[in-house]
């Protein structure tokens, strides 16, 4: 078993696997942090995620260009967001109970548009979808090891992109101070003049259009179909992933990584030959690892803080 | 002061809910082709006779438990998103015990069902709470990965080891030996007695709630954390119990589903019910009564 592991490793199939669990991980976490660094834990990104996979595969199959697709999905996605930042700020619902109500509405309405117009109530697939471009770089992809960037969706590079991006805007510009202000102290924001509510909104719509990247990829970049509910707790493990990398950025792209690695080799023992373990048992193994993940974090973090000062 | 707000309360309860049904209703006009019809189906049917009343309280008793579940762990300030892997695993050991302790008295073994599902409910659910209190990691998080894995487990299970060979099409395990069932209430109540468990339920968290010194704490500590602590309250602790308490009525429901309606485990046969026990418990706004007449509403 353990060569057949090597084997795999050795064929880089892994890593494949890996960017593509982890893009749309990733990217609803960095929209996440986002929704975090203004106070609100956003548990609505599997919601936001979901009615993105849905439109951009239908979009997508109406008109028959992948790019169009996603900006329905992020159009939807980022529509939702707002509707979770508007129960939240002016009518000052708790955020947990909106993004609950949020991810139920966007569970049940796909599947009715699906029934409506599609007359099924399990999965959607058209005849043909314009599947979101995989780049393939020129001279890399022929040399043996390097080779593992190559050939990778476009979506897994915007993902890793998105972490740098997230990265400067939070550090070095104003309007990434301006989040962090609004998220420790709102009056002290406002007393400065920052218009907390701007910055809030505008945290939404960039959390949306992460979450409508990230659901198109699901449904038209790693599939070409749509299932019920396929985001699968996409949303819920980007907000473990987030606690994992401390709400830092490089944290969430490192947090991203072991997730997709636990997952890999739960899929790699999944496809192994001849093992008899009911497939549901390997299903659950992600978000088994998500949560021994979080309490080795805190144990290690605690270690730290007991560690003497040098 | 207080008497307003309680009506404010009571006024958007009523409110959301007359919204939620004209939201329905609405719905219905686009899509149907006999709106009507389904709207009448809808709305008045299901009170015109004692057989669909009876049905509708069937309907209700697991919605009640697991409403209570919820508010159990609002009251607290916690957010216990788990209510539904909490129900499949005490469905499935209430499953469990009733098909693989066949020896016992039959008494007993009733008691056993419950206490299996209870526990059940209990330790999944420690398991969240424990996290929450000692390792202070965001019990939202971890009670929805608890869900997944309780779903997916339990399904495993039941497509493999514990599948009965003559179930056919369906997945599910064998139907329990006749006399664990919940019997009907009476000849004119025609549901089943998990409803009278669902009822006595509701007085027990009303009195665990407002009458006891541990409903005190609960709520304490749900309306200032930093408070209680200063207090001297053992919040860990309280978060904990507070937990095992919420897990046990998920836990109770999904037995009461198994005995009462189901007679076995299929595979993921309620998805919907841990969402369900916490809307019920935010319309409700925590009051163990008004679970009670919120839990009403919904299969309606």
């Amino acid at each position: 078993m353990a060569s057949f592991f090597f084997q795999q490793i050795l064929n880089l199939s892994v890593f494949s696997i890996v960017f593509k669990l982890v893009a749309p991980v990733i990217l609803a976490a960095i929209g996440g942090l986002f929704c975090g660094k203004v106070g609100v834990m956003n548990i609505g990104l599997e919601g936001a995620m979901l009615v993105s996979a849905f439109f951009s595969i239908v979009i997508n199959a109406l008109t028959g260009n992948w790019f169009l697709g996603i900006l329905a999905g992020c159009a939807a996605s980022v529509f939702l967001c707002l509707m979770l930042a508007f129960f939240t700020f002016k009518y000052k619902a708790h955020h947990i109970v909106t993004g609950f109500a949020i991810n139920t509405f966007a569970s049940a309405i796909t599947v009715f548009l699906l029934q409506t117009f599609f007359g099924s109530s399990g999965s959607y697939q058209p005849e043909e979808v314009a599947m979101i471009p995989v780049v393939n770089i020129p001279v890399i992809e022929d040399i043996p090891i390097l080779s593992v960037i190559s050939g990778h969706s476009l979506i897994v590079w915007i993902a890793f992109l998105c972490v740098v991006l997230c990265s400067i805007v939070f550090y070095k510009t104003p309007m990434g101070a301006h989040l962090i202000a609004v998220g420790e102290n709102v009056q002290a924001a406002r007393s400065v003049g920052i218009n907390d509510l701007k910055i809030k909104y505008s945290a939404f719509v960039i959390c949306g259009v992460l979450c409508g990247i990230g659901g198109a990829f699901l449904s038209t970049g790693t599939t070409s179909m749509f299932v019920r509910d396929m985001t699968a707790g996409n949303g819920f493990i980007a907000l473990a992933v987030i606690s994992l990398g401390n709400a830092r950025p490089y944290g969430v792209l490192r947090g991203g990584l072991i997730f997709g690695f636990a997952n890999a080799i739960a899929i790699l023992i999944e496809t192994y030959p001849g093992l008899s373990i009911p497939s549901q048992f390997i299903q659950a193994i992600p978000y088994a690892v998500t949560i021994l993940m979080l309490a080795i974090h805190v144990l290690q973090n605690n270690r730290k803080m007991m560690a003497p000062v040098k | 002061m207080k008497q307003k707000l309680k009506n404010t309360n009571m006024l958007s309860t009523v409110l959301s809910i007359v919204i939620a049904v004209l939201l329905g209703c609405l719905l219905i006009l686009l899509v149907s082709d006999e709106p009507f019809l389904a709207i009448k189906s809808l709305l008045v049917l299901p009170l015109s006779n004692t057989f669909y009343m009876n049905n509708i309280i069937n309907k209700v008793t697991p919605l009640i438990l697991v409403g209570l579940s919820a508010s159990v762990a609002f009251k607290t300030g916690l957010f216990n998103m788990g209510v539904q892997g909490q129900f499949y695993v005490g469905a499935f050991m209430a499953a469990i015990a009733g098909n693989y302790l066949i020896g016992l008295p039959k008494g007993l073994h009733v008691v056993a069902v419950f206490i299996a599902a209870v526990g059940g409910g209990v330790i999944y659910a420690i398991v969240a709470g424990v996290l929450k209190a000692y390792f202070n990691i965001n019990e939202v998080v971890t009670t929805l990965m608890l869900n997944y894995i309780a779903t997916l487990v339990t399904s495993g299970m039941t497509n493999s080891y514990f599948r009965d060979p003559d179930s056919g099409g369906v997945i599910r395990m064998r139907y329990i030996p006749e006399y664990l069932e919940l019997k009907e209430i009476s000849s004119l109540i025609t549901a089943h007695a998990g409803f009278l468990i669902a009822l006595a339920m509701v007085v027990l968290v009303y009195f665990l709630m407002k009458h006891s010194i541990f409903g005190y704490r609960m709520e304490t500590v749900g309306k200032n954390r930093v408070f209680a602590q200063y207090g001297g309250l053992n919040i860990k602790l309280i978060t904990v119990f507070c937990f095992a308490v919420s897990g046990g009525l998920a836990g109770l429901s999904g037995s009461v589903e198994v005995l009462g309606m189901h007679r076995s485990f299929f595979d993921d046969f309620a998805s919907g019910m841990g969402g369900d026990g916490l809307i019920i418990a935010l319309l409700a706004s925590n009051h163990p009564v008004g679970v009670l007449l919120i839990s009403f509403f919904l299969p309606i």
